[in-house]
């Protein structure tokens, strides 16, 4: 935690500042982040069917909702007063978030009834949006209160405790005035990120359709997700390949972080061993090359050490030294094809991964090292007394950065794979390029669902690694 | 500092500013002169007299690398020569030949930036055409200029016939063309090694299965026990039809969906003819007459190139032109070039004609009526602009000879002057595969006998691919399906499964669906 008044770094259980001496005050957690929380599921509950076939082999289909409802401004209507209200919390207006919300509410509500009046019929049942909604309208207006509450009690506790050197008594948009250099600055930037970042969101609206190449998006409720979780008997091939691919991009990442990681420690804690400097430089040299290199020449590498045809150089070394009567296909059995790709990925990255330990093992005092000497310590008790503990802070720190990387994994494996090993190579993001583009015939509709599904989990990642970093570090990673 | 600060936080604002600028395009390039025809997109066009089609000013073209690369073989002096032919200012899109598929399906998503005329993959072609993003071009057709000039080829009719495909109306149509037959894969033989292998000459080849193993153990065992046959993949899946480079090995087994001679659909997995097929492959494998690298799926450079190099000494490839590219290329490597082609063995009957990449004009066409007139139609015109499509521009591609009946080759601009120089041999289309005749003499000179036998030997042994099954279902699930079944191949094949544990989880798996695509086929 950083001082209010001096910006300086606060030890966790201190009651004062260690520079300036201010009094320590932790401030209560936000609660409008339930408020938001209530408008996003009110929104993504906008998507979802109002009321949908019975019939699971058409995995629910025909389905409507307010996407292919014949009037699509009140779902614009919907979704604005919704974002009003995520606005309105943020900005400390939580108050007014509640109009706004019950409002959207009350929109679905008119919508509700038009569709039930001009689709139900003995072959629907109502579909989820109606729950989603209801209760992202309850926690929506829930978090209000509370938020309301809580800052009316805390500004009582605290009765002009706050100190305004930062934020002062001024409204948000006279500090928006006061800076209005700095958000002037910005603009590009947001710009920049909203057109790059937010703006293609709005393509994950085609989750909940059918999308073919030249053809209208077709709204189609669930039935993308019906086939991704096999719920229908239709929907077994395309579940079982899923999960598989989701389960390998699990595995494969994690393995390869914590192998890379290991590595990259003990390859660190060599180095900082190493003496002679020039000899420490070049090592270093030659270990980060590989970084720089595609991945496609990478593979292009692996696979002739590996080949088990007649140029494989690894087996015909085997062969020859009569380790092996065939040659190991080491790149097409499922067994051994994990193995290889971890190997690649350490000769690759490790020498990379380095770099943050060796800066942070630079900056250990040597009087550290010295005192331990003097104290009788061998090399392996300084190393492991001294040089790790100061190394652990870093250590989890990288981990923890990396793992909420771990659903972006593509190019690696899209190079190395072939169809002798997809049930252990596969992950999503190949899985989701070969349905989109091997055939004349792709469902974008279908790959934005595992899409958005992934994103979905690489979401809650993030949001974990930020917990266990403030946990670690005592402050997030976002 | 702090002005120095101040400077780099100012160019990275305008940097950022400059890049979102840079971001825009215009959106007047690419469009097309507004058609005064009164006929709209995607219906036939009968009632739209001759007279009142419009020629356009300017026509968007999307071609893979099929006709002259740019930077490889003068593109820039075709496309300028082809539009003043045609009088019509030709703009080419033209991406990366290896990912052009994709391409292709990534344009058609955005309809105001999809070229009037896209070149689509054989395996496109049936889909697109039901999903209604292709015009119909059936009145068109028949009312074109070539096809009632008397110069279509005598197989044209037969290969006519496989361009009528279902409509998103349910009602079958032309909804592209192509100027020549689709061509397809014969397999061809390194001399050195059958001679090693103590066959003498091409007559004593073999003729059936049987002999077919016999000769490939021979060749291993001669060579160096270097396994002699490579292809790109146990089952090349992502183009029809999917078993032409290991013929011998497939024989009568289809792995898809087809239509069977009687009319019915069936699931070609799942027919007995494909136990025996991966029975043969795990065979090939187990013995070593399959290299080994079939299984990480190579490219089909690679096969080629392990050929050349004498890695390999039997390789199923396209008949015609690259009989010869395969002779000079071993020739280039200091080896024996003399190859023999296989005639197909006789349980394989006869080798696969594929259905040939399809020129269509797209539903976003604003004038498709003259788009077919005025750029699709001349393309056989029997003349000048059939010359460009076939041949290249005279004196950039090639020149006449001196009898004045016949043309040679020039160099291609990036082997002029090399050591490894090559001659243009063609522009879009084979003369052999031609659909239609010149209106005076054909100009065609065979660069070397090898291309005529080549093309000979496919021509006598050859029968057309089936058709591709275009059910929703099947539209659904093709790509899944076909992630499992090359998997199961590439398994049956390592000898992990057997052949009818591979079929019986096949169908574990895929009952329900395959049933639904049956039942919407039949």
């Amino acid at each position: 935690m950083l001082c209010k008044s001096c910006n300086a770094e606060i030890p966790k259980k201190a009651t004062r500042c260690p520079e300036c001496g201010r009094a320590v005050v932790k401030p209560q957690k936000n609660l409008y982040p339930i408020a938001i929380a209530g408008a996003v599921i009110s929104f993504v509950g906008g998507f979802f069917p109002v009321i949908q076939s019975t019939d699971a082999i058409k995995k629910f289909t025909p389905a409507y909702g307010f996407m292919n409802y014949e009037q699509p401004l009140l779902w614009y209507l919907f979704m604005l007063l919704l974002v009003a209200s995520a606005i309105l919390c943020a900005i400390k207006y939580e108050k007014f978030s509640i109009i706004t919300t019950v409002a959207a509410a009350v929109i679905y509500g008119v919508t509700y009834a038009n569709i039930m009046s001009l689709h139900n019929g003995p072959e629907m049942q109502a579909g989820l949006a109606t729950v989603i909604i209801v209760v992202g309208t309850l926690v929506g207006i829930a978090g209000c209160f509370l938020d309301v509450n809580k800052n009316a009690a805390e500004r009582k506790r605290k009765n002009g405790e706050l100190d305004f050197q930062y934020t002062g008594n001024k409204t948000v948009w006279q500090r928006i005035y006061i800076y209005r250099g700095f958000y002037l600055m910005f603009i590009p930037v947001f710009i920049f990120v909203f057109i790059f970042n937010y703006l293609p969101m709005a393509g994950l609206r085609y989750a909940v359709t059918d999308y073919f190449s030249g053809k209208q998006p077709d709204y189609v409720g669930i039935k993308h997700f019906v086939d991704m979780f096999g719920l229908t008997s239709l929907s077994k091939l395309t579940n079982k390949q899923f999960m598989a691919a989701f389960l390998n991009t699990l595995r494969l990442s994690i393995i390869k972080l914590f192998l890379n990681t290991f590595m990259a420690v003990i390859i660190s804690l060599l180095l900082h061993e190493m003496r002679n400097i020039y000899f420490k430089k070049t090592v270093q040299t030659i270990i980060y090359l590989p970084h720089f290199m595609s991945w496609v020449v990478v593979a292009s590498i692996f696979k002739m050490l590996t080949s088990a045809s007649d140029s494989g150089m690894i087996n015909q070394l085997l062969l020859n030294a009569n380790l092996i009567s065939k040659p190991i296909d080491f790149l097409t059995s499922p067994s051994t094809w994990r193995g290889v790709y971890y190997a690649v990925n350490i000769w690759k990255d490790t020498g990379w991964g380095t770099i943050l330990f060796l800066a942070t093992l630079s900056g250990i005092s040597p009087d550290l090292y010295e005192a331990a000497q003097i104290d009788g310590a061998n090399r392996m008790q300084r190393m492991r007394f001294i040089t790790l503990p100061a190394l652990a802070n870093t250590i989890i720190t990288v981990f923890i950065l990396n793992l909420a990387k771990v659903m972006n994994l593509f190019e690696s494996v899209f190079v190395m794979y072939n169809p002798s090993v997809y049930e252990v190579s596969d992950v999503l993001q190949t899985y989701i390029y070969r349905q989109s583009f091997s055939s004349g015939a792709a469902n974008y509709g279908y790959t934005t669902a595992v899409g958005l599904f992934r994103s979905v989990v690489g979401c809650i990642l993030v949001l974990i690694c930020n917990k266990a970093s403030k946990k670690v570090r005592g402050r997030g990673i976002v | 500092m702090k002005n120095m600060n101040k400077i780099i936080a100012s160019l990275l604002v305008g940097s950022m500013v400059f890049s979102l600028a840079a971001c825009g395009n215009d959106a007047g390039t690419g469009e097309t002169t507004p058609s005064t025809t009164p006929a709209e997109s995607g219906t036939p066009t009968s009632d739209a007299a001759p007279a009142e089609v419009v020629k356009p000013d300017s026509i968007t073209v999307m071609w893979d690398g099929t006709v002259f690369k740019e930077g490889d073989n003068y593109a820039e002096e075709f496309y300028s020569a082809l539009n003043e032919a045609l009088g019509i200012d030709v703009k080419w899109t033209r991406p990366d030949h290896s990912t052009y598929g994709e391409q292709v399906g990534i344009a058609f998503n955005d309809a105001s930036t999809l070229a009037d005329v896209v070149l689509l993959p054989a395996n496109y072609y049936a889909s697109y055409a039901k999903q209604g993003n292709l015009w119909n071009m059936t009145d068109a057709w028949l009312n074109s200029e070539i096809a009632n000039s008397g110069r279509l080829t005598s197989v044209a009719a037969q290969v006519i016939d496989g361009w009528y495909t279902e409509g998103p109306d349910g009602q079958k149509g032309i909804y592209a063309m192509y100027p020549a037959r689709g061509n397809g894969c014969i397999t061809y033989v390194k001399a050195t090694w059958a001679k090693n292998a103590g066959y003498d000459s091409a007559a004593a080849l073999p003729k059936n299965w049987a002999e077919y193993q016999d000769f490939l153990l021979a060749m291993k065992e001669k060579n160096g026990g270097k396994a002699p046959v490579l292809a790109a993949g146990l089952v090349n899946d992502s183009e029809a039809p999917y078993t032409n480079y290991l013929p011998e090995f497939y024989q009568d087994a289809y792995p898809d969906i087809y239509q069977k001679a009687d009319g019915t659909w069936v699931d070609g997995f799942t027919e007995p003819a494909m136990l025996g097929a991966l029975e043969r492959l795990n065979w090939g494998y187990s013995n070593g007459v399959l290299e080994a690298s079939i299984l990480e799926k190579p490219s089909t450079a690679d096969v080629r190139n392990k050929f050349y190099d004498d890695t390999t000494g039997v390789f199923t490839y396209w008949a015609g032109s690259w009989a010869y590219t395969i002779k000079s290329n071993l020739a280039k490597n200091n080896l024996d070039d003399e190859v023999w082609n296989l005639p197909p063995i006789a349980e394989l009957g006869s080798y696969m004609e594929r259905l040939s990449p399809m020129i269509a004009i797209t539903t976003s066409c604003k004038n498709p009526e003259g788009v077919f007139q005025y750029f699709i139609d001349p393309i056989l015109d029997g003349g000048d602009v059939q010359m460009l499509w076939q041949y290249g521009v005279e004196g950039v591609h090639y020149e006449w000879n001196a009898d004045g009946q016949t043309i040679s080759g020039l160099a291609t601009q990036a082997t002029a002057g090399t050591e490894k120089e090559s001659k243009t041999t063609k522009n879009l289309f084979e003369a052999n595969l031609k659909l239609g005749n010149f209106s005076g003499v054909d100009p065609y000179t065979p660069q070397d006998v090898v291309i005529d036998e080549a093309f000979n030997l496919f021509n006598e042994n050859s029968s057309p691919a089936p058709g591709i099954c275009t059910s929703e279902t099947y539209l659904n699930y093709t790509a899944s399906l076909w992630t499992e079944k090359s998997r199961l191949i590439s398994e049956v094949t390592q000898g992990s499964k057997t052949p009818q544990e591979a079929i019986d989880e096949y169908k574990s798996l895929t009952d329900d669906i395959v049933t639904q695509i049956l039942a919407e086929c039949n």
